[in-house]
This record gives C-alpha cells, sequence and structure tokens, in this order.
C-alpha cells in the first residue's frame, strides 16, 4: 500500500479518531458515569482517559512491528492461518455491530425528540447510504470527509455552551466524596464510550508520517476526555446530578435549557451537526470492516465487500424492538468489545514477541 | 454510471417540494400560556386554561383562550384540541400560571412533573403563582398595554427578572431544585390588580415550595431580593427603603453594585450551625437627609443602617422558610458540601427547621447621590 500517496495526514488521523471516539456515547455518558461516581464523574472520565491511553500504546507497539500491514494480514503472520482468518472475520463483525448499534441510538435520539413518526428505517438508509458510498472511494475520501466534520465539531462544541448560564458550580462540590471505589468504577464504566480507537489496529499502515502517530493518538484521545469530562461538567453544573440521574437522554435536556435570540431549540441544531458525527462512526467502523475482509481476499473486492455488508449493519441497527434491547445490547458491544479488543492485542503482542516477529527492523535494515 | 447518476440526481428532484406533512406557522395553534386550576368538585380532575393567538384575518379576536377540564395534562391537551380547529402546539409556551390552591395542594407539582415529560414543550417556560384569583381569571385578563395576556406576562416577569427583583424560575430551574438536596424551588406570585374590572398583573412576592413540591408560603418582595443578593442572581437590583437613621426613617433607594455571599457551616452536638456572610458594595441613589454626603462619617453611618436593615431582612426570611421548612436559600446545600458525611446520614428537611444560622452583613457605600446636601 502507497501510504504515501493514499495515506492520511497527521491531522485527518486526528479527525478519524476524534469522529469515531465521539459518536454515540456522549449522548448518554452524563447519566450512565453518574449512576456509579455521582458528582465525581468527570474524575472517573480521567481516568478512563489515561486508561485508554494505556491501551493506544499497546495497540501502537504492536502495530509499529508491522508497519505495513494491516491487522487480517499481521493477524495470520502472528496466529497462523485459520486462526488470525477467525479473529480478522470476528473483528470485522465488531465493527460492523458497534456502527449498527452507534446508527441505532442515534435514531432512537432523533425518533424521541425530533422525528417522531418517521420510521426507523428511513434514518438507518439514508445514512447507510451515504456511509457505504463514502466508504467504497477509499482511505483518501473518508479521511478528507472526517476533517471537514472534525471542523463541524468545533462549531458544535460551541452551541454546546449556550446553556452555560444556568451552570451553578456548588453541583460539582464536594470534589472527591464519592470515594476512590466509587470513581474507579466510574472509569470503569466510562472507558467503553472511548471504543473505536482501535481501529488504528486496521487503519496504521494508511498513516503517512510514522513517527507522529502515538503523538497524534494521544493528542486525540486526551481531546475526547477532555471534550467528555467537559460535557459532564456542563451537564452536572446546568441540570444539577440528581436531576440527570432521571434523565433518558440527559445531553437533550441539558441542551434544550439552552436559547439564542435568533435560535430557540438549541437541540435540533446540535442534532442536524452530530448526524455527520454518527455519519463519520459508521463510515470509519465499515471502511474497516471490509477492508479487512477486503484484505482477506487478498486486497480484492474492496468495492465489492463495500456494497455487500451494509445489510449486517442495517440489521443491527433495526433488529432491538425496544430502547431497553438496545441499550442492553450496545452495553453488550462494548463489554465485550473491549474485552475483545485487549484480549487480541495483548495476545498478538506475546505471540510476536515470543516468535520475535518484528518487521519493522527488517525494514529498517532495508 | 453517468445515466444512473443523471436518473438519481432527477429522483431528488422529487424532494424538493419539502415535506408531505409540513406545517405553516399560520395553520397551528401555537399555545402562548397555560394555567391550571382546582377542580371546584373533583379533587382527581383539574381546569387546564390556554391561549393562542387566532392568526386569522377573519378572527373576531386576537386570541383565542379554552378552558377544559381533564385529569393529566396530556388529557387537557386532547380536550382543548376538540375545540380548536388548528393544531395545538406547545413548543411557543412562555408561561405557566397556577392557582394558589393548586400550588399549596401539590397539584402544581404534580402537572411540573408531566411537563418534564412532554418533549415539545420548552424546558425555559415561565412558572408563576395566582394570588387571591384563579389562573383562569389572569389568563382571560385584558391587559391595558398588551393584547395578549401571554406575552404581556411573560414581559413583566421578564423585566422584573432584568431589574433584580425577582428571580427567573423557569421549568427547568425549578425541576433542578426541586431534585436538589438541600434547595427548594420557589416560584414568583402574582396577584390581579384593578379592582373589581381586573386590568393589570403585580408580581406580590416569591412562593416557597416544600421539599414536598407544596407551597409553604409566601415571600414578600425584599425578602426575595435579599435571597437574590446572596445566591449571586441580582442583575442591577435597586433596593427602595426607609432607612433608620438615629430614630428616623429616612427614604433611599440604591443600586446592589455587588454582592459577595459566604456561607460556613460545621456540625455542632448533632445540628448544623451556619453562618452566612454578605459583603455589598452600593451605590446609593437618593436619600433623605439633610447632611453633607462627602462627609466619611454620613457614608459609615448608612453602611451601618443599611447593613442592619438587610440582615433583618435576611433573619426575618430564614425564620420564615424554617418555619415552613422550605430551605428556599439552598443552605442545605453548603451543608451538604462542607459536611458530605455528615449529610448522607440525615434528612436535611428534618435539620433545616433545627439548625442554627447566624447571619452577618456588611455594607460599603460607593457614593452617595449627585448632591452634597441632598435636603437643601
Amino acid at each position: 500500500m502507497d501510504a504515501k500517496r493514499y495515506g492520511f495526514s497527521d491531522f485527518q488521523w486526528f479527525a478519524v479518531l476524534i469522529c469515531l471516539t465521539l459518536g454515540g456515547g456522549i449522548i448518554t455518558l452524563p447519566r450512565t458515569v453518574a449512576e456509579v461516581a455521582g458528582r465525581d464523574a468527570w474524575l472517573s472520565l480521567l481516568i478512563a482517559g489515561v486508561f485508554t491511553w494505556g491501551l493506544a500504546v499497546l495497540i501502537w507497539l504492536l502495530c509499529r512491528k508491522f508497519p505495513n500491514r494491516t491487522l487480517p494480514e499481521f493477524c495470520i503472520l502472528v496466529l497462523g492461518k485459520p486462526l488470525g482468518i477467525l479473529v480478522s472475520v470476528l473483528y470485522a463483525l465488531y465493527a460492523f455491530t458497534a456502527a449498527g448499534e452507534t446508527l441505532r441510538i442515534f435514531v432512537e435520539l432523533i425518533k424521541t425528540w425530533v422525528l417522531i413518526w418517521t420510521p426507523a428505517s428511513v434514518f438507518v438508509l439514508a445514512i447507510l447510504v451515504a456511509a457505504v458510498y463514502i466508504s467504497r472511494l477509499g482511505a483518501t475520501t473518508l479521511a478528507r470527509l472526517m476533517e471537514i466534520i472534525t471542523l463541524l465539531t468545533v462549531l458544535v462544541f460551541l452551541i454546546w455552551l449556550v446553556p452555560v448560564g444556568e451552570f451553578n458550580l456548588l453541583n460539582l462540590r464536594p470534589v472527591g466524596s464519592e470515594g476512590l471505589v466509587a470513581i474507579a468504577k466510574g472509569g470503569q464504566e466510562s472507558v467503553f464510550a472511548f471504543l473505536g480507537f482501535d481501529v488504528m489496529l486496521v487503519l496504521f499502515p494508511f498513516i503517512r508520517n510514522r513517527r507522529n502517530i502515538l503523538r497524534v493518538t494521544l493528542l486525540a484521545l486526551t481531546v475526547v476526555t477532555l471534550l467528555y469530562a467537559g460535557n459532564v461538567i456542563l451537564t452536572y453544573g446546568v441540570l444539577g446530578v440528581e436531576h440527570t440521574l432521571l434523565q433518558q437522554w440527559p445531553l437533550m435536556n441539558y441542551l434544550r435549557v439552552g436559547s439564542l435570540p435568533f435560535i430557540q431549540r438549541v437541540d435540533t441544531i446540535v442534532l442536524f451537526f452530530w448526524t455527520a458525527q454518527i455519519l463519520a462512526v459508521v463510515a470509519i467502523q465499515y471502511f474497516a470492516g471490509t477492508y479487512i475482509l477486503a484484505s482477506l481476499t487478498r486486497h480484492h473486492y474492496h468495492d465489492l465487500w463495500s456494497l455487500l455488508c451494509w445489510p449486517i449493519i442495517y440489521l443491527v441497527a433495526i433488529g432491538p424492538g425496544t430502547l431497553s434491547q438496545v441499550q442492553a445490547i450496545g452495553a453488550g458491544i462494548s463489554r465485550w468489545g473491549l474485552v475483545g479488543v485487549i484480549g487480541l492485542v495483548v495476545l498478538l503482542l506475546l505471540v510476536a514477541n515470543v516468535r520475535r516477529l518484528d518487521e519493522r527492523r527488517e525494514e529498517e535494515k532495508e | 454510471m453517468k445515466r444512473i447518476l443523471v436518473l438519481f440526481l432527477s429522483l431528488t428532484l422529487l424532494m424538493l417540494s419539502g415535506c408531505w406533512d409540513l406545517l405553516i406557522i399560520e395553520d397551528l395553534a401555537l399555545a402562548l400560556a397555560m394555567g391550571i386550576d382546582q377542580h371546584p368538585e373533583d379533587p382527581e380532575k383539574f381546569i387546564f386554561t390556554v391561549t393562542n393567538p387566532t392568526f386569522s384575518e377573519t378572527a373576531v379576536d386576537e386570541t383565542r383562550k379554552i378552558a377544559v377540564e381533564a385529569y393529566s395534562l396530556a388529557n387537557a391537551f386532547f380536550n382543548a384540541q376538540q375545540q380548536r380547529n388548528r393544531l395545538l402546539v406547545l413548543g411557543q409556551v412562555s408561561t405557566i400560571l397556577f392557582s394558589e390552591e393548586a400550588a399549596r395542594s401539590g397539584l402544581m407539582h404534580e402537572v411540573m412533573r408531566q411537563v418534564d415529560q412532554q418533549r415539545d414543550m420548552n424546558p425555559n417556560v415561565k412558572i408563576v403563582v395566582v394570588q387571591g384569583s384563579s389562573a383562569q381569571e389572569a389568563l382571560y385578563l385584558e391587559p391595558v398595554e398588551e393584547a395578549r395576556v401571554a406575552q404581556h406576562l411573560n414581559d413583566l416577569l421578564e423585566q422584573n427578572f432584568n431589574s433584580g427583583f425577582m428571580p427567573r424560575i423557569t421549568g427547568s430551574r425549578y425541576w433542578f431544585r426541586y431534585s436538589t438536596p438541600g434547595l427548594d424551588p420557589v416560584v414568583p406570585v402574582i396577584e390581579l390588580t384593578g379592582g373589581e374590572e381586573k386590568k393589570g398583573i403585580q408580581i406580590v412576592g416569591l412562593g416557597a415550595f416544600c421539599p414536598d413540591g407544596k407551597l409553604g408560603g409566601v415571600l414578600s418582595n425584599q425578602q426575595a431580593v435579599v435571597g437574590m443578593l446572596l445566591s449571586g442572581q441580582h442583575r442591577r437590583t435597586r433596593i427602595f427603603s426607609q432607612l433608620n437613621i438615629g430614630g428616623v426613617r429616612r427614604k433611599t433607594s440604591y443600586f446592589v453594585k455587588n454582592a459577595k455571599s459566604r456561607v460556613d457551616t460545621e456540625i455542632v452536638n448533632n445540628r448544623a450551625k451556619i453562618a452566612i456572610q454578605l459583603d455589598l458594595a452600593v451605590d446609593v441613589v437618593n436619600i433623605d437627609w439633610g447632611v453633607e454626603v462627602l462627609d466619611r462619617n454620613v457614608e459609615e453611618v448608612i453602611e451601618t443602617a443599611l447593613a442592619n436593615e438587610i440582615q433583618g431582612t435576611l433573619k426575618n426570611k430564614i425564620v420564615t422558610i424554617k418555619n415552613w421548612g422550605a430551605d428556599s436559600l439552598g443552605l442545605g446545600q453548603y451543608v451538604r458540601i462542607q459536611n458530605h458525611k455528615w449529610f448522607e446520614q440525615i434528612d436535611w428537611n428534618e435539620e433545616f427547621g433545627k439548625s442554627d444560622i447566624a447571619v452577618q452583613v456588611n455594607v460599603s457605600v460607593k457614593r452617595i447621590g449627585t448632591l452634597i446636601k441632598p435636603n437643601y
């Protein structure tokens, strides 16, 4: 693969990580973390951010051993063909289901607050058509789109600040009152919201500047951590922790408090822009999944895989009948996804070290 | 490929006509204010009044007012819709009025919980309690200055907030205060004025709500302002007073330029001991006193008199809300923050009445009027 020609620049890689990680978790995060860590949830998020840094370093350590290979290629090299193929297919399925789940959560949000009578399939198909189209055009198009969406996200976060006039610092005090155990458990709960950056396993060979990968990745994760923590701080400051705990969609309730002289419904504006963010998550995960399948078929047929795989995302997004099912499935995907990613990375690193597989050295020698 | 693209673009032209179920604003019944009264006979029901502009050139009145009885807010919308030829929408409701009876019985809180569940309702909707009349009477009022009573009421509340006389209480603030331990809701109280021929609305105080969501009592406007100073909600506040200086009542008014408060709490003998300190910087606008105001001694006398007066008002307010069991100053929040473990073990609603609260007000006069000798 010619990363120099078709690869991601530093900012594009940063944008891919921001778009992929921010996705859907931010919508319900203030409640889910508060259930465990109370008013110290923002501290839990900082802890989760640090943990994510550790995981990102592990993934980087693994990927840099095989700088020109993507996940299925080094999986087969390290684990052997049958196991390598199985693991790669499972990861592709995980990417598709994660995309479907994110899409469904967003559809639930839209159907609850804005377009109550529009069938879910309309939203899902509308986003899927765009995601398939973008993903089929390849990594360069994907990366350019992520750049635009990241710039839009800056605007969205400015709108995010509109309800800040209602902020009350007393809602966040006393700091640390929930105790270390609760804060740590909250960190464990919130780490799922960061999932997505593991796509580095697939996209590493696309990144142009190899020396900066870790720095850019950690910077993106730091920005996401701060945005998550800031979001929780703002929500608690405005709604209060106790009232946040009552909300199914705390972010919406937070945004609804704000209004501008020329925009009465700040929440709908944010939802409008956030559609792009959700599209980004679906497109990247879809690209990652189909690219794995294409790699398994010797880099042929990415077009074909792109046109064939969308029904999986559609079924995951449409399948659950109720909101409670959506949340249960989401929790399952997050938990098993995290366990799977950590397990896979650690296993591959150990086996690669034992078998002294390190193509970086060979590359350097050449 | 080009043909497919042309076909796709042609199909998108079909969407240019817009949504098939689009809503034109003139075809809607935009509710601007709602009123809730106790039902005179059936405790399970309430009277719901709604007012909305007619938007029709041939309409006889500028606004349409409907009163229906209902057992829930959703039921009330349903019943009101049956009397309207246009779709009743709630996104523009700016004020919800509750009769004093509805506020005292807990009906208001029940309805506010239902409002919280209405997805299209604006959480920034203002809330008021009507004293001495029903909410329906207030909404059927025809104010002299403004044809639409909903608009008049909204402007009145907004103006008093901007003048620092009354806190802005919205739906979201009510829910936040109700849900937060150590802080109870407050809601502005209005009365209809003009004798038999009621033509106007006046803000008469601030309703203090108990933790069970029932109105405990009504604080005076002066007590409301002092509470705002303490909680940092003051905005260009001007206070009018008759200061007691040397046994003589001196008419005065002053701007509060700055207000800083500090609340310290400790637990003594398993009781909360709360010390409130309020530091004010004021700018005296006028005073009815024949002295030379550039004299530092005069400033000090006024500072002491003002501090005593505000301190007295604040103490009175605390005694009153303690009797009602309504922590409308949010002192419980400070106890929670500073004595977290103790707070977790007790019921603040019970402890608030037993707490020992001390108040210290300091006033610094920055300038006095524009005359050297006001009583010339």
